[in-house]
């Protein structure tokens, strides 16, 4: 019997009051309820919307909102990168993530996304604790050519359980990232790193595991 | 061991309270901890969550400008610490006030790393509150030294999370939400499981379904110093645009129940500048209509369908939050075409539900 992912109902009170039968299935409907909710409900999340800038290069004015996708010309190899701060959960141990981006416009781009999980010591990013995932393109992200579309894209980790072994060589291909049972609760920070391409946002969430 | 819990839960196993088998004080034990556990723990990770490129959310002046302005959830009336994080360079100020009902509180944090740092800063609640929401407001400033100015790169806040035991008595979200923790030792072998606790629990387990989870929170960034001159120079967004069509659709699991039912609600919260009557904006398939300036609220009534893919790949029923692609967003949310912008704006927005 997995967790229920949704409010499913529950019992009535009055068949826990005095002098009533207590009915095995009324127990059963309180345990899967907190089930739900501490796998399902209350697992950690942290959506970050990535604010670029709003100039427009054609129009030389400060449009002062995001008006437009895609992002011209980088230099190339140019890196775009974010420290975000993920407040885990004890019950973390798998986190998926969502992230939005624009690869670059030039035609020999060669857009990668790299993803890694730090623990916070003493004030600062601190060890790696995950030594992180790649998204490369043509595999996982898109290129973008002059003169064709432009555009937000998207690309996600999955929701496949990963488990590394002796010979497991980093960063790996997209998977969830692995939070060590030490580390479950803390304050996290996400590096994200993408180079030929650039970050409009990243969405994190830990993963149901349905247990 | 009053109502204490253990971290993270032992949770109870369904097998063992079907029909026909014991009510055994191991389930009895775990279900009581757990449920204290998520009254101290529950929705405790990120409640804000925003990032900016390189060079955009920067203040060069030397006094304390507001420049972001959030609304977030409190998830009860327990939770009285606040802790925020930042990734800021150079040397400069944080002031960082949170408003709840009348009551404000403050924390400031001073800086001086020219690189990417870390600052932590904890804004504690020191009176009483039932308010559900808060309103924080974060300042920023220059000080003297290299470079010349002082930028955020990374804003995330939550709640700290209680420790065990809950405190006793009855625990409160508002005024009506109310929680009722369990003493272990009560629920231990010997002691007769009274109908009190089928009933707690029950109302418990209503309450923590209740307690808001963040899925947005967005601020557009104020009061720089100057206003930008070409392209080199920071040029953040300071309202909804277009393009956050986009790049919002956040992907959050939010439950049929939330959706099917007036049980549970899903709250807005946006700031609205240049809105001389009212304006509509759709959200989630239902157009939400402002009137006013100011912090405006509404409850919002999903008409969308969950997003098939992602909800088959994590096994969840995912939804896209954010303002949605329809003809009338795309006229009414900023875009490059009119220059400047004359019509009603968003300056800030949060979505929060179950």
């Amino acid at each position: 019997m997995t967790t229920p992912t949704n409010y499913h109902i529950m019992p009535s009170e009055e068949g826990c009051y005095n002098g009533r039968i207590v009915m095995g299935s009324a127990a059963s409907q309180m345990a899967l309820a907190l089930k739900q909710l501490t796998n399902v409900k209350f697992r950690a999340a942290g959506y970050y919307p990535v604010g670029r800038s709003t100039w427009h290069p054609v129009l030389n004015q400060y449009i002062k909102a995001s008006y437009y996708l895609g992002i011209g010309n980088l230099a190339k190899g140019a890196t775009d990168e974010h420290d975000l701060f993920y407040f885990s959960q004890p019950t973390s141990e798998y986190i998926a993530l969502e992230l939005v981006y624009g690869p670059t416009q030039r035609a020999d781009s060669d857009p990668q996304i790299l993803v890694e999980l730090y623990e916070i010591s003493g004030g600062a990013v601190g060890t790696k604790i995950d030594d992180g995932i790649l998204f490369s393109s043509p595999d996982h992200l898109q290129r973008t050519y002059t003169g064709e579309a432009l555009g937000a894209y998207r690309c996600n980790t999955g929701a496949r359980p990963y488990v590394a072994t002796a010979t497991t060589t980093y960063p790996t291909l997209p998977r969830p990232l692995y939070v060590p049972s030490a580390n479950r609760g803390d304050e996290l920070v996400i590096r994200v790193t993408a180079e030929d391409a650039v970050l409009y946002g990243v969405y994190i969430f830990d993963i149901y595991t349905g247990a | 061991m009053s109502n204490s819990f253990a971290s993270p839960p032992t949770l109870a196993s369904e097998l063992t309270t079907v029909a026909g088998q014991p009510i055994g004080e191991g389930a009895v034990t775990s279900m009581a901890e757990t449920s204290n556990y998520l009254w101290a723990v529950g929705g405790t990770h990120n409640v804000l969550s925003q990032a900016w490129a390189e060079g955009q959310c920067t203040q060069k002046g030397t006094a304390y400008a507001t420049m972001l302005e959030y609304r977030l959830p409190v998830i009860s009336n327990d939770h009285y610490d606040f802790h925020l994080h930042f990734i800021a360079l150079g040397p400069g100020g944080i002031r960082s006030t949170l408003t709840l009902g009348a009551a404000t509180y403050t924390d400031e944090v001073l800086s001086t790393g020219a690189g990417p740092h870390v600052i932590e800063s904890s804004i504690v609640i020191t009176s009483a509150s039932t308010a559900t929401y808060a309103t924080l407001t974060v300042e920023i400033k220059h000080t003297t030294g290299t470079p010349n100015h002082h930028e955020i790169r990374c804003i995330a806040g939550h709640w700290v999370a209680k420790t065990s035991p809950v405190d006793t008595g009855a625990r409160y979200l508002g005024t009506t939400d109310k929680y009722v923790p369990f003493g272990i030792n009560r629920v231990g072998n010997d002691y007769p499981l009274s109908a009190r606790f089928g009933v707690d629990m029950l109302r418990n387990i209503e309450t923590l379904r209740k307690r808001p989870i963040s899925y947005l929170s967005w601020s557009g960034v104020d009061n720089l110093l100057a206003a930008p001159l070409s392209i080199t120079d920071p040029a953040p967004a300071l309202y909804l645009g277009l393009g956050d069509i986009f790049t919002f659709m956040v992907p959050v699991h939010i439950p049929q129940e939330a959706v099917d039912k007036d049980t549970y609600t899903i709250n807005l919260h946006a700031y609205l500048v240049d809105n001389a009557s009212s304006v509509g904006v759709d959200f989630m398939g239902e157009r939400v209509t402002f009137t006013g300036n100011g912090w405006q609220t509404a409850e919002l009534t999903i008409q969308i369908d969950p997003d098939e893919d992602l909800s088959r790949r994590f096994a969840l029923n995912i939804f896209r939050v954010g303002p949605d692609n329809t003809s009338h967003n795309q006229s009414t949310l900023i875009d490059a075409s009119v220059v400047p912008w004359t019509d009603p704006k968003i300056q800030s927005i949060s979505i929060w539900g179950v």
